[in-house]
Formats: structure tokens, sequence, C-alpha cells
């Protein structure tokens, strides 16, 4: 039998034991993270690519202040694609940036979490559903605006752009129902033309092009791609039709303008989305989110040319993030 | 004033057998070649971030007409194709103040505001920057040009002198003709045409591309039998090939040559001029470079060879004077030009350039010797600043220097003023030069002939004072207005032209030359008398009522005068010059286009005074098959209102109509 004092050793001991229990168990409870002292997040990107490249910094460094207060230390694995190691750790959260890096993830055969980066919808799409298998969270940024962001840059450009002309091939053609209905409400009159191979292009823009004030850029590797992107923006100047595109490269090419997301705001919203999976990781599934920062270019030097006038860019981008409220 | 000669020259380098064998090839390859081998389907973040190549570079933007130093008049392929001409020469019956003759059914002279003759030679004519007047005898063989209608994408016509920007000879006007770029023609494209006057063509395209190369290669041949009664019928044969390679981002290459060759008829059925058939031909080489720097900066590299070559040759005969006739004659133009572009603001935008040519003619018996030569060197510069908000300057000058007449400067001044989106104002005064042609310059043409045994000399033409350029001073002011809503847009002008030293040719005496006793005594020769001031308004207007309907409406008010001491130039301009061109589309692929064309009466220097020409062409157009690449059968009614002279009175324009099927595979 215990004495008194070997009584009160055994109950102190049990009762700070089990105040620790508690405290660890409150503590687990409100801040899970503060269980995960170190995240690992996998980065997979082409050090060719200064595209990539910046983007893997501006995530990096954007991950990186997100967490600050947080207690959390992150690493960063970078890795090639097509070269990655046989031996790789576990990771919270795997993020691919660009098209070979996306592919050269699925030969892993990991179950981590993933998160895409930098694809064009229609190849984002692809790709995962080559992949359907997995079953692992999947989450995809894509490049490609809504059709919507599109149209109300027309809208905000002049308000004479009442005929929009429309290009749409295999990975467009299932926006012809908002855009019917865009122009329903907004009592345009859009002017579509459907293609399913290159050979029907010429045709099919010089049919647009006749009763178009403006043609309308949506991505379609099939109609947009860089052998036909001279035809295009030859054809559309010598119409006087301006091309309202979807990336500055266009606007650069000779697009009258573009809204587009910068490489900035693609890393910023990759580290958002990073952020989120993991601090709230989910059940396995698909998770496309289209760009939600957006800038406006334009080429000055086309609109003179055309002798139209329009807002600044600056004033568009304001216009367009007051339609987008 | 030239009368058209034909001259004798080297026999045709290619025989007819290889236009067979060049056809049969074509077809073949077009079955053989994938026509488009470009890889669309999968692309990375170029699209997006990548460097792509800029295609609406500095060069390639065009001006707005607001912002332009001078009269633009565009002339598009859907114009083209409404108007119904057959030959080049006719499209520019729709610019105004322009006016096309036909000294026979192959010879064409088109110019501006009159001082025509068969020959014009008073325009720098560009074709995809190749400058193809000839150096013999400064005009444009329209119809001997390697370059086939259906391959032009469009001509823009620059209604004024402005040699700062497009070189020598650009003296009354500038026509230049852009040709369809290689990768605007994938497809396989067949034409077949006939109608009056015997007049039968066939054309075939076809166009292929290998990745970042496209190529087009399009062959012709067209007969016609020419004015009724005169030995004018002509046969030609047309190649032309083109390629354009964007080898990086920022290098573009194209590469062009062509080929015209063919019978013409020529004759008066005389024994001094018998009919006979004489040979023709002309062909080019030309390769361009473009470096795109940046968007706002370029420079292009242009090197290029065009040669035209007349056989004529025949024996004459009157009383007791006979012999050989002797009409050959080449010429040849080679030609390197550089030009930077940049805009160092957005306010200002710089050019500069230089380009270094030597021109040739060459013949037995009508140039100071059996080769003539020129070398001109040319440096350029022009600046278009908009100094203040809505005002704009257009600076620029050449400074031009051949053998034949030395060191001239061409400068140009416009201020343009854009007071709001509807209007802008301009003043412009242009000064520009002519250098005279060889024939102007050097010539020495006679024959040798046979008079009863003993040897005489028939001397034409022969230099013998040095012949200066003719000089232009032009002040105008324009006005430019477009209502976008309304779909209406265009411009006036009011204009004065200074002409002074018109070359014009009058009569020296010669007893001997070349050993020989000149019959008559006397020659012909050439030098700088008589001036000209010609005074005008001209306008042109555009109006699309609907998408279906686009109305062209253009003309000239002109008055002019001169002194007429050699010649009769005050005659040579008509009071006035209307052309109206209706193209209306209807839902079904059916179009129609009606164009009239309107001329008060006037005289062609050396021909004869033409009346009033009233002309009413009609087209329809029905197109067929698969929209995605449609074939098309159209009838055209030339001259619906009855008869007229063309430049004398035997040619007789009559009604004339022709069907043509196109055909898209």
């Amino acid at each position: 039998m215990l004495r008194k004092f070997e009584y009160h050793e055994l109950g102190r001991r049990s009762y700070r034991r089990t105040l620790l229990f508690c405290f660890l168990l409150c503590i687990s409870v409100i801040s899970p993270i503060s269980y995960a002292t170190s995240i690992k997040v996998a980065i997979i990107a082409s050090k060719e690519s200064i595209t990539q490249q910046f983007i893997v910094e501006e995530l990096q460094r954007s991950l990186n202040k997100m967490f600050s207060g947080k207690e959390v230390n992150l690493e960063f694995s970078l890795y090639e694609p097509n070269n990655l190691p046989t031996n790789i750790p576990l990771h919270s959260l795997w993020i691919t940036v660009g098209f070979s890096a996306a592919t050269s993830y699925y030969e892993l055969e990991i179950d981590s979490p993933v998160l895409h980066g930098l694809l064009p919808r229609s190849i984002l799409l692809t790709i995962i559903e080559g992949n359907r298998k997995r079953n692992i969270q999947v989450h995809g940024i894509h490049l490609d605006q809504p059709p919507i962001r599109l149209l109300n840059l027309v809208s905000a450009a002049s308000p004479k752009f009442t005929h929009i002309g429309v290009l749409l091939g295999p990975s467009s053609s299932s926006f012809q129902f908002a855009l019917n209905e865009y122009a329903r409400k907004a009592g345009i009159t859009l002017h579509t033309e459907n293609i399913s191979t290159q050979s029907d292009l010429i045709a099919a823009l010089e049919r647009v092009l006749v009763n178009s004030h403006v043609l309308l850029a949506l991505p379609d590797p099939l109609i947009y791609n860089r052998y036909s992107i001279q035809k295009i923006l030859l054809a559309t100047y010598r119409r006087k039709v301006p091309v309202v595109s979807f990336s500055s490269a266009l606007v650069r090419a000779g697009a009258s303008m573009a809204v587009h997301t910068t490489q900035e705001q693609i890393a910023h919203q990759l580290a958002e989305e990073a952020f989120s999976i993991i601090d709230n990781p989910r059940r396995p599934g698909t998770f496309i989110s289209p760009p939600k920062y957006f800038s406006v270019s334009i080429n000055q030097q086309v609109l003179r040319s055309l002798e139209l006038s329009i807002p600044d860019d600056e004033s568009l981008l304001r216009k367009l993030l007051e339609l987008e409220k | 004033m030239l009368r058209n000669r034909n001259l004798l020259a080297r026999r045709c380098p290619h025989p007819r057998s290889w236009f067979y064998s060049l056809t049969i090839f074509v077809s073949l390859t077009s079955f053989v070649a994938s026509a488009d081998t470009a890889q669309p389907g999968v692309f990375g973040e170029d699209l997006y971030f990548g460097e792509l190549p800029i295609i609406l570079s500095a060069t390639r933007l065009s001006q707005p007409l607001a912002e332009a130093p001078l009269s633009v008049t565009v002339i598009d392929r859907e114009m083209i194709d409404a108007s119904g001409a057959r030959e080049l020469a006719d499209v520019f019956r729709l610019v105004p103040g322009f006016l096309v003759g036909s000294f026979d059914g192959h010879q064409r002279t088109v110019g501006y505001h009159g001082l025509l003759d068969s020959f014009n030679r008073r325009m720098q004519v560009l074709i995809d920057g190749r400058s193809v007047y000839t150096p013999t005898f400064g005009g444009v063989l329209w119809s001997d040009l390697p370059l086939s209608l259906e391959d032009v994408d469009r001509i823009e016509v620059v209604r004024g002198p402005n040699a700062a920007s497009y070189g020598p000879n650009s003296f009354m006007g500038i026509v230049s003709i852009t040709t369809r770029h290689a990768s605007d023609t994938p497809f396989t494209f067949f034409k077949m045409s006939v109608g009056d006057p015997d007049y039968a063509s066939i054309f075939f395209r076809d166009g292929m591309n290998y990745g970042d190369i496209d190529f087009r290669i399009s062959v012709q041949r067209e007969r016609d039998s020419g004015f009724e009664n005169i030995a004018d019928s002509k046969v030609t044969d047309r190649v032309n090939i083109r390629a354009d390679y964007q080898a990086t981002a920022r290098d573009n290459f194209s590469f062009n040559t062509g080929i015209n060759t063919g019978e013409r008829g020529e004759g008066e059925g005389t024994p001094t001029n018998p009919d006979r058939n004489i040979n023709a031909t002309s062909y080019f080489i030309q390769g361009r470079w473009r470096k795109t720097i940046s968007p706002s900066e370029e420079f292009s590299l242009q090197l290029y060879h065009n040669s035209f070559v007349s056989e004529d040759r025949y024996f004459a005969s009157l009383g007791a004077l006979s012999g050989i006739v002797n009409f050959n004659r080449e010429g040849r133009r080679t030609d390197l030009e550089f030009e930077h572009t940049l805009l160092p603001k957005n306010d200002l935008k710089v050019a500069w350039g230089f380009e270094l040519r030597r021109d040739e003619g060459l013949s037995d018996n009508i140039f100071l010797g059996r080769n003539v030569s020129n070398d001109v060197y040319r440096l350029f510069g022009n600046m278009v600043w908009e100094f203040y908000p809505r005002w704009l300057i257009n600076l620029g000058a050449m400074l031009e220097n051949n053998d034949l007449t030395g060191t001239d400067t061409s400068p140009r001044l416009a201020i343009n003023y854009r007071f709001n989106n509807h209007h802008s104002y301009r003043f412009t005064a242009s000064r520009a030069t002519r250098t005279p042609s060889f024939f102007e310059a050097r010539v020495d043409f006679y024959h040798i002939l046979d008079f009863g045994g003993v040897p005489v000399l028939e001397q034409s033409y022969l230099t013998q004072d040095d012949v200066s350029p003719e000089k232009i001073d032009s002040v105008e002011i324009g006005y430019v207005f477009d209502f976008t809503e309304l779909n209406f847009h265009g411009d006036i002008k009011f204009f004065r032209e200074k002409i002074s030293g018109l070359i014009s040719s009058y009569d020296i005496p010669l007893l001997f030359n070349h050993g020989l006793p000149v019959i008559g005594g006397e020659s012909d020769s050439f030098h700088n008398l008589d001036n000209a001031v010609i005074d005008g308004i001209e306008f042109q207007v555009e109006w699309r009522p609907s998408f279906r309907d686009r109305i062209v409406f253009g003309g000239a008010l002109l008055d002019i005068d001169s002194d007429d001491i050699d010649e009769p130039f005050s005659d040579t301009v008509p009071d006035n010059i209307f052309s109206l061109m209706w193209i209306h589309r209807t839902p079904g692929a059916l179009s129609t286009a009606v164009s009239y064309l309107y001329s008060d009466d006037f005289l062609y220097l050396g021909d004869d005074h033409v009346e009033e020409i009233r002309r009413l062409d009609f087209r329809v157009a029905q197109k067929f098959g698969n929209k995605n690449s449609p074939s098309e059968i159209a009838f055209i009614f030339q001259n619906i209102l009855g008869s007229y002279f063309d430049m004398n009175d035997s040619n007789v324009f009559d009604t004339r109509a022709y069907v043509s099927l196109a055909i898209n595979f």
C-alpha cells in the first residue's frame, strides 16, 4: 500500500500528464498546422523556360509570405520534368508548371495532391482526362480567360462593336451557349463559324470578317497557333477588323487588345491555391479554376493604323473589374 | 511624245514546251504535297508569353488616311473582282483622276491628270516594292508584267508626288501593288475565262506550307485578238513563284520570281509596217529580308533584278527605199535597297534608307552605243511626328544622284490636323523630278536602208542636247472625313501642280550620221521646253449602307494651262473624270457589281482626240459548292452603253462579254 506521500506524488504526476494531454489535444484541434512544422512542397518546372522559372520564383516568394507568422517551415524541392529521381520523399503538395511538368507528374505513381499551372484549358483538361484513374486531389489553374471577360473587354472598348465575329473549334465549341446567352442579353449580334480542320480556317475567317466589327479570339489550338496567327492577323488587318485576344504575346504580334494574366498574377494565384490545399485538405477530386487576376494590353500602333479610338489599358481594366463585381 | 516602238532583240530563251512541262509538274505537286503540314494541335506557353513573330510591324502598318501626307486610293481584292477587269491596267479606271488607254490590244497606257501618250512614264509603279517602269522608255509595259491579276491582293495609289517615300520617278503619282502573301493562298485554285474578243484564259495556282515556309506557284495562259481589223492579238504565258519564310520570330524572308512571255501582233498591214508577230519576254527575281528588332523598330534589305526583252525585226519597203527594220531591245534593272524604320516615341516615326541601282538599255540601233547604263544612288528619310496633340507633321526628302542628270533633291512636307475623329485637314507641298529615260537622253535610233543600191540612213531620234529632269511642284489642301457610325468616309483635295521642263521632241537638222546621208536631212530630238500648270479638285467617297452594299464614288475636275510650244499639252487633260462602283451581295452567295466611268474628251499625244467616254460594266457572280472552298461562276458585260474610240479611231471598244469559272480544291 502506498504511503500518503506516495499517493500525493502519484496524484501530482497523473494530474500533470492529464494536463499535458489536454493541452496537446486542444492544440491539435485548434491549430492542426502547428503540428506541420515542416511542409514539403515539390515543384516541377523546366529550367530552360524563362517564363516557368520566373513563375517558380514568384510562387515560392508568395507562398513564403502567406505562411510567414504561422510557424511553418516551407521546404521546396525543385525538379526538372523528364528527369525526376526514382526515390522521392513524401511531399504535402506537388505543383507542376507547364506541359512537360504536368505529364511527368503522372509518371511518378504517387498520391499526393497536385496543382497544375501554366496550361491552356484544353490541354489541362486533356491531361486530367487521360489520368482520371488516379485517386488523388487534382487542382488546376489554366491560362484561358472566361469568354465573358473577353466580351466585357469588347463592350468596354467601344459601344460601336455590335457585331462580333467568333471562330470556334473543337476546344472552344463548348462556349457557344455562353456566347449566345451573352449576345441575347447584351443585344449584340454574333457571327460564328465552327471549324473542325485547319484547312477550313481561311474560308471561315473571311466569312466571319465580312459582317463583323471585331474578331473575338477564344483560345483554341486548331485556330490560334503559331502557324495560323500570321494569316489571321493579316486578314483581319486588311479588313480593318480589330482582334480582341487572350494573350499579351498576340497583342505584340498585332492583335489590337487583350485581356490576359501576367506571370506574376499566375504565380500569385498558384500560391493562393497551394496555400488553400495545404491549409484545408480535401477529398480526392478535380478542381479546375480559370485565372482570377488579369490585366489589359492594347497595341497603340495597330489601333492608330485602324483609326480606332478606345480608352487606354488602365481605363479598360477598371471597367472590367467593375463588370466582374 | 513617244510613239510605241517594237524593236528587235534576241530570241525568247524560254521555249513554249517549258510552260506545258511546268503545268504538269504543278498539277502533280498539288496531289503529292500536303496542303498544310503545320502541327496545330499542341502548343505550350509561347502563344501566351513567348516571342511570336511581329506580324503587324511598323512597316506593315499603313498610315491612317487622316494622317497620310497625300491622298491615297486603295483598291482591294473585292474591288478588283467586282470591276470585271481582265488586265491590271483596267483596274485604274476606279482611281480618281486616272486615265487608261489602249494603243492597241496589248499596249496600255495609264496616267494621272493627263499629259498621256501611248507610253506614259510620269508615275512610279511598284510591285511588292520592286520598281517596274522600264529604263529604256520610262513607261510601264502593263501587258508584259510578270504578274497575274489573280495574284494581286491590293493596290495603293498615292495621288501626288512623293519621291521621299517611293523613290525615283514618283512624279505625278505612285502605284504600289501588293501580291498575295504565300500563306493567303493555301488552296489549289483554277480559273477559266472565255469571251470577247476571242478571249480565253486559264489560270492555275497552288499553295503549299512546310512549317514556317509558305509557297505559292501560279501559272496562266491567256489570249485575245485585240481590236477588230488590227494586228494586235496576244498570247501570254505567265508563271509566278513566291515563298515566304518566317525563319525566326524576328526574321522574315520572302522570295519572288516570275516570267511573262508571249507573241504579240503588230503592224498596220502596209509595206512599211507589215502585219507580223513579235516576241516579248520579261522576268524578274527578288529577295527580301525583314528583320523586326522590336515592335517599334525594324529594317529591311531587298535585292531584285528585272529584265525585259522584245524582238521585232522585219523587212520594209517604200518605193525605192527598202531595208531591215530592227526594233530589238532589252532593258534591265538591278537594285539594292535598305530601309530602317523606328518609333523612338509613341508620337514619332522615323524611316531612312538608301538605294543603289543600275539601269541598262541594250540594243543594236536605238541608243548611243549598244549598251547604255545609268547608276542611281538614292538616300531618303521620312519623319512623322505628332508635335502637338492632333497636329502631325510628315517631313521627308530624297537625294538622288544618277549618271544621266546628276543630283536632285525631292522634299515633301505635309501638316495634318485632326479636328476630331470625324474630320481631318491637310496641307501638303511636294517636289519631285522625273529623270529622262534612255530613249529621251541617250537615243540614236536609226535604220540603214537601201535607196536604189545606195545605203542611206533613216534617223528617227538622236540625242543632241543634255536633257534635264522634268520637275513638278505640287501644293494641295485636303480634307478627310470619316463617319464610322454611317459607314461613310472619304476625302477631297484642292491642288495645283506646276510642271516645268516637260520633255518633248522637236526637229533638228541632220545631214549625216554613222557615215551615211540622212533621209530628209533631219531627225527628232528631245529637249525640255514646255511647262504646264494643272489645277483641280479631286475626291473619293465610300459608303456602306449595309453589310451587303458597298458604293465607291470618285472623280476629278481638272484644268490645265500650258504654252503648248512643242506639243498640245493643254488638250491632254479632260475637264471631268468620274467613276462609280456599286457592289451588292445577296444572302444566297450571289453578288453583283455595277461600274460606271465617265471622262470628257481629251487628246492622247501622238494619237487622236478621244471623244467623251461613258462606259457601264456589269458583273454577276454566284458562289456554289463547299462553303469552305467555294467555287464561283461569273458573267461580265463590259461597256454596255455602246462603242467608244479608245485612244485612236482604229481602236473601237464595243460591248464585250465573257464568263469565268473559278474552282477551289
